[in-house]
């Protein structure tokens, strides 16, 4: 055995060069060639990985006629031999003889499988294998770019509408499957928002020293009204104000904006309508009696609630006062409307559902024991939060309580509620997240890094929780994890004065209304952008039938 | 019950209950398509699947034989691959050859549920690796020039948070 010791010392040592050896060897009969031959020839002899010489030109004398004999042998004649020679091996050749043996066990399934069943295993990794599967080899590549593929992960995403999505994205080439450009985008997007680097902001200074009540953010017009009398419309990418509508003879404190078309309610007791572009007052809507304290917009309608008691129906083309619903005992606070019902909230303690044509109100919905200030509607579901702590959960159609939800210390001021989830943002300082179905708190919003003074708005997605307070900060939450990510805003005057009123994001861009009562923050707009760098990004050329998928 | 004869393409015969056999969508088809009789002892062929691979087929079937029918493929399904049965896990322990051959016989076969688990196995060899260590897991060659590296490695780059 010194002599295969010797052999497999050297090809531990350098086992590439011994297999190049060994292949050279095969084509140069310098010895027995017969017997080389047949070893190369012979599939299922494992012989292959026994050419091993200590050197090129100088194999061992008998190895040869070592392997002419295994080869005369039969099938098991030859694994028994196998199986002798591995019990006299060293560990170190035994691993060596794996290493050998394991590529010829190797598959290249993605390249090899049939294409639809190399997709089926690639629709198995999240996007970041994908990613590095395709910087692999040349198929995989192709394959791990797969349009279709990549409209999976999208959905998976909850990435929908690639067609006003998608964009040439930084350095991708356009021949870049579009749902991959969308996704890749996306997750940009998301990355900016969660811990890249917060481009200044940009800083529109209004309003002078007054409050900004409300504000209203669309593509890229974004309108501020304030207790000065006046609404400002502003450009969301130049920053710049548009125009500053004029008319109204006290603060304003409640607005509605859909398309072009702007809404605005104030303490004079008129709600306006203006045209966005030119500025111009298209109607004054006279009725109330109070202040016009809240309002909501569904297609050509708009509800307005009054410190009054009452609501009105307007059409907002005409100008007409179409409904006065009659019924609360107090100042109406908050108001829905989803082309079907009307549904109030008062300081008389109670919610009500009215049927606007008819002016009846179908249900009042008691159960607070306080004044009720803020209220979602999905059509479905009533939710009212109160100055009583609690949040109720009403039905519709029946005017049930199905849940009151308990845990806030204070006035919920803002609310959300999208699919069965409720954001509820409270004077409390924390922000909860609920299950309007089982009536579960989810999260609740608070911890070390937690708001230190009452939260003052609130939005959110599939992917965060953005809430602004009058600590002056605006933070970034996880509405699955309920963990803190980071503050999009702080405020030098926080805590000395300095306050975030009201906040509104889309899905690349943030607006914070920000001031502060005592003169220590001016009054200003502040628009974050967390686009893609260098956005926002042309339409990519390709066609509708590009984007089905090849 | 009643068995069947499946044979390999090698020329192997294996006896298997019907209702086994039947977890392959092609060969149940196969059978309806025949009329199948029971007096009559037909061999069913299956030319793609060599005696080795169809031995493997009908083990996990046998076991598998009381699983329920599995769901359709449901559009909102997460796809997960952490729900391996350890029982299919260790079946599964092979060479990439054999994994390979299973995956093409399960698609052959049409049994949905060996496919996923076999596709979901390699799935599990490529996760959480570099484009370096998944070349040398399937002893890939790496065909990019050195512009079209660069290319790629721009275009497939992971944002990383934090």
């Amino acid at each position: 055995m010194s002599l295969s010791d010797t052999t497999m010392q050297d090809i531990s040592s350098c086992p590439e060069q011994q297999q190049q050896q060994g292949e050279t060897r095969c084509t140069t009969p310098t010895s027995t060639s017969s017997s080389t031959v047949s070893v190369s020839t012979t599939p299922s002899s494992i012989a292959n990985r026994r050419k091993v010489i200590p050197t090129k030109d100088n194999p061992p004398a008998e190895m040869a006629e070592w392997l002419a004999r295994f080869s005369s042998w039969s099938n098991a004649e030859r694994l028994m031999a196998i199986n002798e020679l591995i019990e006299r091996c060293e560990p170190t050749q035994v691993r060596h003889m794996m290493q050998v043996i394991e590529p010829q066990f190797q598959r290249d399934f993605i390249s090899l499988l049939p294409k639809e069943l190399a997709l089926n295993v690639l629709s198995f990794l999240d996007p970041r294998d994908l990613l590095r599967a395709a910087q692999t080899c040349r198929s995989w590549r192709f394959l791990a770019d797969d349009n279709l593929l990549w409209r999976e992960k999208c959905r998976q995403a909850g990435i929908e509408d690639v067609l006003r999505k998608r964009s040439s994205a930084k350095g991708h080439s356009t021949h870049m499957s579009p749902w991959k450009a969308a996704y890749m985008r996306q997750h940009t997007i998301e990355t900016n928002w969660r811990s890249k680097p917060i481009r200044p902001p940009k800083v529109l200074k209004g309003h002078d020293d007054h409050v900004i009540t409300c504000l209203q953010f669309c593509g890229n017009r974004i309108v501020s009204g304030s207790d000065d009398n006046t609404l400002k419309v502003w450009s969301a990418t130049t920053g710049k104000c548009l125009r500053t509508l004029v008319g109204h003879t006290g603060g304003v404190w409640s607005s509605q904006m859909s398309g072009s078309i702007i809404i605005s309610g104030s303490t004079d007791r008129t709600l306006k309508v203006w045209d966005a572009d030119t500025g111009v007052c298209l109607h004054t809507l006279y009725g109330h009696t109070s202040t016009v304290r809240c309002m909501h917009l569904h297609g050509n309608k708009v509800v307005s609630g009054s410190r009054d008691a009452t609501l009105r129906v307007w059409d907002i083309e005409t100008g007409d006062n179409l409904h006065v619903l009659v019924g609360h005992l107090a100042a109406v606070r908050c108001v829905q409307y989803d082309g079907r019902f009307v549904v109030s909230g008062a300081y008389d303690y109670t919610v009500k559902v009215w049927r606007p044509e008819t002016e009846e109100c179908l249900h009042t919905l008691q159960g607070h024991t306080n004044r009720v200030y803020s209220l979602q509607f999905d059509g479905v579901h009533v939710v009212s939060g109160s100055l009583d702590t609690s949040i109720r959960v009403w039905e519709v159609e029946t005017g049930a309580c199905k849940h009151t939800l308990m845990g806030h210390q204070s006035l919920t001021s803002g609310m959300e509620l999208r699919n069965n989830i409720l954001v509820s943002g409270n004077a409390d300082s924390t922000v909860k997240v609920w299950d309007i179905i089982t009536g579960q708190c989810l999260q609740t919003l608070s911890g070390h890094y937690k708001h230190q003074s009452a939260v003052t708005c609130l939005q959110f997605n599939n992917r965060f929780v953005i809430t602004s307070s009058d600590d002056g900060t605006v933070k970034l939450w996880d509405v699955k994890t309920g963990e803190f990510v980071r503050n999009l805003v702080a405020l030098d005057s926080g805590g000395a004065g300095g306050v975030v009123w009201r906040i509104r994001a889309s899905d690349t861009k943030l607006v914070c209304a920000v001031g502060s009562r005592n003169g220590t923050e001016e009054t200003k707009l502040l628009v974050l952008d967390f686009d893609v760098e260098g956005g926002p990004f042309k339409e990519m050329t390709v066609g509708q039938t590009q984007l089905q998928g090849r | 019950m009643p068995n069947i004869k499946l044979q390999s393409s090698d020329g192997e015969t294996f006896e298997v209950d019907v209702e086994i056999a039947k977890c392959s969508v092609t060969i149940k088809t196969m059978l309806e398509d025949l009329g199948m009789d029971d007096e009559e002892e037909e061999v069913v062929p299956l030319p793609n699947v060599n005696s080795a691979i169809l031995r493997k087929v009908i083990h996990w079937a046998t076991y598998h034989k009381d699983d329920p029918p599995p769901p359709e493929d449901d559009e909102n399904k997460e796809k997960r691959t952490d729900d391996i049965s350890s029982w299919d896990a260790d079946f599964l322990k092979v060479d990439q050859g054999t994994l390979f051959e299973l995956i093409l016989a399960a698609n052959y076969l049409d049994i949905k549920g060996l496919l996923d688990v076999t596709c979901k196995t390699v799935a599990n060899m490529i996760k959480g690796k570099a484009p370096e260590e998944i070349r040398k897991t399937f002893n890939i060659k790496n065909d990019f020039t050195a512009s079209e590296e660069e290319q790629v490695r721009k275009e497939n780059e992971w944002c990383e948070e934090k």
